[in-house]
């Protein structure tokens, strides 16, 4: 176990450092997400936020908490493809395939690191937001609980995006156009009516829900929490199988080491 | 210390044989060159060994364990790999940063591997390289330490898979000389595959030809010299003899 924990550490440690390292791509990063974020606040984007949660004088605030959330999800579900597409061309996949511990917890390393790297993100965000556009947050405790679970689902189908790209390298296009797909189809931008099943099978719908309820004052069921923790447990348990039999075709055909 | 039975190997993408009821044994302490042109099956019979490649049929075994899934990752503990290319290292982070990461995928402590970068490190002369960022260092420099970084779990095998590619001659010499000091005292076993035969008929206890998917021949390195080499199997290397 400890054997473990040091080995996520230095996974950790060594994606930090890397991240930090690329210091213009880490900033034009920040830059996209909030040019994307004034452009929507300008537009006017979830007025019908405000009404659906009872909360109208703060809509820009709901619509805050949802492109945080995105913004978050968008980095879990593309590390693990982004990563694995990125360490084939280095040639330092194939040397973590050969830790003494499975892939899969040198992924979970990557992906603390990633939390990290995003909360920062989502630190200047709320800065600026609160600072320029007058648009502020108030994070609590059941906002921080709905995001961990969310993002764990949203790793989770990360990992069926990695899985693919151990076979097919090339998958950063189908991860933006999801990213795309994920800002309009999990009530981001606007609410208008309860979410869909279809809608609450991607736990970050569940997230944005619990969190606008929880900044609004509202009631959170239970039922809500478990929707959410069905969705991320789903989409955990699937990525893991998913990348498990894709890691293993790769091994099978060789493909570990080419991109 | 390393045994290959039968092994079998297919790629269905293109209907490639790339290895053929290949068998080998390895002794413990010896240095085994596996030479062959491109193509040959060298990188896919590592692969294997290294447990990165599933074979479709035959049987691995390293230190005595027989290669599973179930055991994959207990030999992971024992073997040291270098593949093709400067393509080992994370280049943004300092040679310092490699060391401590390779050394604890493999399972070591900080304390084991600041011991062990003393010592291999030292063996490779990649001491002075330590604050380095991996981009700036030169082709053979990178050669070096990325064998460093295999060594700092102590294996019991290192495989190094054309590690004399991209080599001036002066990081040939120093590299055969550091091989030879794994095997005369540490005791390592060490497994060589490479096109070049002058460096594996300077660094070699033994070479293994393979071409075509299959062991064409094998035999001690005194017993035959780099021009019949070159002429019987029509393989060539660039490293001039003294």
């Amino acid at each position: 176990m400890s054997k473990c924990i040091n080995i996520i550490k230095a996974e950790i440690k060594r994606s930090l450092k890397e991240s930090f390292s690329y210091r213009m791509g880490f900033v034009s990063d920040i830059m996209v997400l909030i040019l994307l974020y004034t452009a929507l606040i300008f537009g006017n984007t979830g007025m019908r936020l405000g009404s659906y949660y009872n909360n109208p004088g703060n809509y820009k605030t709901l619509f805050l908490l949802g492109y945080i959330f995105w913004s978050y999800s968008i980095s879990a579900i593309s590390l693990t493809c982004n990563e694995i597409s990125a360490e084939a061309v280095k040639g330092t996949l194939e040397q973590k395939f050969m830790a003494v511990i499975p892939y899969p917890f040198l992924v979970l390393g990557s992906v603390i690191s990633n939390f990290l790297v995003s909360s920062i993100v989502a630190a200047v965000i709320i800065a600026f937001s609160t600072l320029v556009l007058g648009v502020n947050i108030a994070i609590n405790g059941k906002v921080l609980l709905a995001l961990l679970l969310t993002l764990a689902g949203m790793y989770g189908m990360g990992l069926i995006l990695g899985g693919l790209a151990l076979i097919a390298k090339r998958v950063n296009q189908m991860t933006l156009v999801l990213q795309i797909v994920l800002l309009f189809a999990t009530d981001t931008t606007t609410k208008r009516s309860p979410s869909s099943v279809a809608k609450l099978i991607i736990p970050l719908t569940s997230g944005n829900d619990i969190a606008r309820k929880a900044v609004s004052s509202m009631a959170i069921y239970p039922t809500d929490w478990l929707q959410l923790l069905l969705a991320s447990i789903l989409w955990l348990v699937v990525g893991s199988a998913v990348f498990g039999a894709c890691s293993r075709y790769a091994r099978k055909n060789g493909l570990l080491g080419t991109y | 210390m390393i045994t290959v039975s039968h092994l079998h190997k297919k790629y269905s993408k293109g209907n490639i044989v790339a290895l053929n009821d290949v068998s080998m044994d390895i002794k413990k302490g010896e240095i085994a060159g596996l030479l062959g042109p491109n193509g040959a099956g060298k990188t896919t019979l590592i692969k294997i060994i290294c447990g990165l490649t599933i074979p479709d049929s035959g049987e691995v075994i390293v230190s005595g364990i027989r290669m599973e899934e179930k055991t994959r990752l207990k030999i992971m503990e024992k073997i040291g790999a270098v593949f093709e290319g400067n393509r080992n290292l994370y280049w943004a982070i300092s040679v310092l940063d490699n060391y401590y990461f390779y050394g604890s995928i493999k399972g070591k402590t900080s304390g084991q591997i600041k011991k062990n970068i003393e010592k291999y490190a030292d063996l490779l002369k990649t001491k002075e390289l330590l604050s380095r960022q991996v981009k700036t260092l030169s082709m053979g420099q990178k050669q070096r330490v990325a064998i460093t970084a295999a060594l700092l779990h102590e294996p019991e095998v290192l495989i190094l898979d054309e590690p004399s590619n991209g080599l001036d001659i002066d990081s040939r010499f120093l590299l055969v000389d550091a091989l030879k000091v794994l095997r005369d005292e540490m005791n390592m076993t060490l497994l060589i595959a490479s096109h070049d035969v002058e460096f594996l008929r300077k660094t070699v206890d033994r070479i293994i030809i393979i071409n075509n998917g299959i062991i064409a021949d094998e035999f001690e390195n005194i017993d035959i010299t780099t021009d019949e080499i070159e002429k019987r199997y029509k393989i060539s290397g660039d490293l001039k003899e003294d």
